[in-house]
């Protein structure tokens, strides 16, 4: 009940999105304009312009939050974010990279750079991580995703140091934004994204078993290694789709899982449905609040931390102060 | 307390000639010039300017002994290649100036933009610094020209401009013209507005018109976004690429281009649009600067 709730919230927050931009676009008019596009030039908006960043943003929502909750549950560790992965850093790496050598200019051409260089990244954390007699475990993982992700985070910002004009070129893209996005870009990641999706709903038992250790994961029958991988890829692949659209976004991966379990009480997998659907409805708005209210576009990273911080601050205290 | 203000007062009438006759060059005045007076040597020998645009531009063209400047990243390959043959020494970057690189050119003067007056205590202690506050391209020029004994010589410079700024007013159209800068990362519009860029308050000085979305009180850049690009309905669309960013290379003009809502633009749809040196309009450099505006207007707006 309380997940069709939120997808009715959900989808009002879509179609009230989908109003907000310099071309007047009454409410009224967009459930039409959108199954029905004429010719005009508000259709041609509401199509090739809003409707790809409304899309773009919930699919960065929808993977973030669980790719999130899915490391914090597996690695237990609390502060775990989709980043330690070292997947945001390779993303980064190799759009840079490709600015530097003047290989690419526009903003469409960093969707496929960016899932290039996340995959890259995840392959590398997972060769360190799963070297060696006691193959991949959660430390070993997170070792090698914090060193993975620190050395590329550092020739990024080494390429950025000698190279002002790609600085200029990088700058929104680093700190996540959805500006200036292509409709075919989108459309080539959603498939991938929804992929992603159901996978992780599907491979919730294998997560929870994981998440018990991997001495009780075998003696449940399950190949701690394998079920690793499975982890690693899953979440690397979520966050490598939310990468390839906004760049890095911090935050979402790290704050719905805990916002929710404040919300709701409970804690871990079960949280899954309503951790994506949260992340979507969190990243869409901080994405179209700051147009709505001041007619600025800010990048929806900066929106998201700067908005973001204080609500976690405030559930934070709400919740010891229930606890207690 | 009387006595202390009578101390303070002789104090400063002492050293108010003081610093005059310390000054055995000229002593320059304000307007214009930042922590004026500032006494600069009655005929420079050499000179480090502190950008590649206005103040390297201007200072060659009244024919100063430049002997420094920042090149690097410089699109503008005539006046650096002007510039090296004066013998011109690269200090780097214009964001970064490196002071070793100042000190060893050995300046007897430094001439700049008040951009830099974060640097001026430095610079000041190397050589005289005329940082200039001016932000009208013209008045920048002719402080410059006053900073250096060059007067004359820039009404000289200035003459045939004005006449044919004055013999092409009457010929430019009543059509609105739009123009905008494709940066890798978003547009720009440098709007028809009082104290606009340079290359654009000569616009305004001929009375080219922009459209509505482009004229505004505020001489701010715009930002539209694709959703904004309808503000573009001149009749004529004028377009910068390139230069000091790398939007000239890797597929961002055809990203545009192919943009439907580009497309729908009316200059597009009428075969209109043409592209302009980002040398002269990015990086605006004095009288020859002008004079290519000039012949972009006569080549792309005059009927």
């Amino acid at each position: 009940m309380r997940l069709l709730l939120a997808l009715i919230a959900l989808l009002v927050l879509v179609v009230w999105a989908l109003s907000i931009g310099r071309e007047p676009l009454p409410i009224g008019q967009i459930p039409a304009l959108l199954w029905t596009p004429d010719d005009s030039r508000a259709a041609l908006v509401l199509h090739d312009v809003r409707l790809p960043r409304v899309l773009a943003a919930l699919a960065v929502g929808a993977v973030l939050a669980p790719a999130g909750l899915i490391l914090q549950v597996v690695t237990r560790n609390p502060l775990a974010d989709p980043g330690i992965l070292g997947v945001n850093a390779g993303a980064a790496f190799a759009v840079v990279l490709a600015l530097s050598c003047g290989l690419v200019a526009g903003r469409g051409a960093y969707v496929a750079l960016a899932a290039g260089g996340a995959v890259l990244a995840a392959g590398l954390v997972w060769l360190l991580g799963a070297t060696g007699r006691q193959g991949p475990t959660p430390l070993r993982l997170t070792m090698a995703g914090v060193v993975t992700g620190g050395f590329l985070a550092a020739a990024t910002a080494g390429l950025l140091v000698f190279d002002a004009r790609t600085l200029d070129a990088a700058r929104l893209w680093t700190l996540g934004a959805l500006s200036g996005l292509r409709r075919a870009d989108v459309l080539a990641v959603l498939p991938w994204t929804g992929f992603g999706l159901l996978v992780a709903l599907a491979s919730r038992r294998q997560i929870a078993v994981l998440a018990m250790g991997g001495a009780v994961a075998g003696a449940l029958g399950q190949t701690p290694a394998l079920s690793w991988a499975l982890v690693v890829a899953l979440v690397a692949g979520l966050t490598g789709t939310a990468v390839a659209l906004a760049g890095p976004v911090g935050f979402v991966g790290l704050v719905v899982p805990h916002a929710l379990r404040l919300l709701l009480g409970f804690g871990g997998l079960p949280l899954l449905p309503a951790s994506i659907l949260t992340g979507a409805g969190l990243v869409l708005l901080a994405d179209t609040l700051p147009r709505a209210l001041f007619a600025r576009d800010v990048p929806v990273g900066v929106a998201l931390a700067l908005a973001g911080a204080p609500v976690f601050i405030w559930l934070a205290v709400r919740g010891r102060g229930l606890a207690s | 307390m009387r006595l202390l203000c009578g101390l303070i007062l002789a104090l400063l009438l002492l050293a108010g000639p003081d610093l005059a006759r310390a000054c055995d060059g000229r002593l320059l005045e304000g307007p214009g010039i930042f922590a004026a007076p500032v006494c600069v040597p009655a005929v420079p020998q050499r000179i480090a300017v502190s950008d590649p645009t206005f103040t390297l531009g201007m200072a060659l063209e009244l024919g100063l002994p430049v002997v420094a400047a920042p090149l690097t990243g410089m699109s503008d390959a005539a006046l650096r290649a002007r510039a090296e043959a004066a013998g011109v020494v690269d200090i780097g970057s214009v964001l970064q100036p490196s002071i070793e690189a100042v000190v060893a050119a050995q300046p007897d003067l430094i001439l700049g933009s008040a951009m830099l007056e974060s640097l001026h205590p430095m610079l000041s202690q190397l050589a005289p610094t005329v940082l200039i506050t001016d932000s009208d391209w013209r008045d920048y020029y002719h402080t410059l020209a006053r900073a250096t004994g060059q007067e004359a010589t820039l009404a000289g410079l200035f003459a045939p401009l004005e006449a044919r700024i004055a013999a092409l007013r009457p010929r430019v159209p009543p059509t609105p013209v739009s123009i905008v800068r494709i940066t890798p990362w978003d547009f720009q519009v440098y709007p028809d507005a009082p104290g606009t860029w340079a290359p654009f308050a000569l616009l305004r000085e001929l009375g080219v018109r922009r459209p509505p979305g482009e004229t505004a009180e505020d001489p701010a850049i715009l930002r539209p976004d694709r959703e904004d690009l309808a503000i573009l309905s001149g009749e004529r669309l004028l377009y910068i690429i390139g230069g000091m960013n790398a939007s000239a290379s890797g597929g961002r003009l055809e990203e545009v281009t192919s943009d439907p809502l580009w497309q729908r633009l009316p200059a597009v749809q009428a075969g209109r649009v043409h592209p302009l040196d980002p040398a002269t309009w990015m990086e605006f450099s004095g009288i020859g600067a002008a004079h290519r505006v000039l012949d972009d207007v006569e080549r792309l707006i005059l009927p």
